[in-house]
């Protein structure tokens, strides 16, 4: 399960990232064109290659195994407890789907105002920031198992397919099944994040199923999150009148 | 910076949330209920959540 199941959070989350980081750089590219635009998403990935090894090579080095589980473990809960819920809030109505046409359009309102310099600016911010996520996600789900190289490159291979597919429609991927994958994803990381803070304080005694509690925990916030989607969805007037 | 804090940490709710949980595993673990923080932690987030989601 761990290798397929930190291939697939990391796979699954980069994806969202990436189609959110494409839209930002095609709305970019239509006013300084796609040479300048790519360059801007190249020069902040080629930030996020470095800060990966980077940090890869310094958390392997110098801190504690234990610690840094802990460590892991809360970034992985502070993501996915926040990616669970807002899964679930658009899952049950209480907030609106993610739109990319939206973000497209808010993009470019926002380029119309700044010159070209601005410009190459909002495309690399749009990737930093997008590819921040990735980069947390990928140091968070593979140092522990040390599956850095594992994480990265379904991280890469997600960029590949999220960049062919916008290069070859040249519009914003809005077919995405977005929050369906947020839900999936969230739940992994949550329960990755669940499994790591407290084997990190409390050893093999906290999980006495070992991996297969890691299962059981996916499960249990898909179904459990799956559940509060239907609970949390607002009644329609008809049928709190009838 | 603001755009950092959120990438890292959501909003100061998520990140009390995630405080308290974490002390809440430390605090059973301490006590002594490795196992059963097993069991509490999993429905303490998604309550977490169910709170998080009607924000």
């Amino acid at each position: 399960m761990s290798d397929w199941g930190i291939f697939l959070a990391t796979y699954l989350a980069a994806t969202v990232e990436w189609v959110e980081a494409f839209t930002i750089v095609l709305a970019v590219s239509m006013s300084i064109g796609w040479g300048r635009a790519t360059g801007a998403a190249l020069t902040a990935l080629l930030l996020l290659a470095v800060m990966t090894l980077a940090t890869g090579g310094a958390l392997s080095l110098g801190m504690d195994m234990q610690w840094l589980q802990l460590v892991i473990g809360v970034f992985l809960l502070l993501f996915g407890v926040r990616w669970l819920a807002k899964a679930v809030a658009r899952q049950a109505g209480l907030k609106a789907l993610h739109d990319e046409d939206e973000e497209f359009a808010e993009t470019r309102q926002a380029l119309e105002k700044g010159d070209r310099h601005a410009a190459w600016l909002i495309a690399f911010k749009g990737v930093l920031l997008e590819g921040l996520e990735v980069w947390l996600i990928v140091v968070a789900l593979g140092m522990k198992s040390h599956h850095t190289v594992l994480a990265s490159g379904a991280a890469i291979l997600a960029l590949a397919v999220v960049a062919g597919a916008g290069l070859a429609v040249r519009e914003p991927l809005r077919r995405v099944p977005e929050n369906a994958i947020k839900f999936v994803v969230g739940a992994m990381i949550v329960a990755f994040g669940t499994f790591w803070t407290l084997e990190a304080l409390a050893g093999d005694a906290a999980w006495p199923m070992g991996d297969w509690s890691l299962l059981a925990l996916v499960a249990f916030y898909l179904v459990g999150g799956l559940g509060l989607a239907a609970l949390l969805k607002p009644r329609q007037v008809g049928e709190m009148t009838s | 910076m603001k755009a950092l804090f959120k990438t890292l940490f959501g909003d100061w709710i998520n990140l009390g949330f995630v405080i308290l949980l974490v002390a809440l595993e430390f605090a059973l673990v301490r006590a002594g209920y490795p196992s059963q923080a097993g069991l509490a932690v999993p429905l303490v987030i998604l309550g977490g959540v169910s709170v998080l989601a009607r924000r």
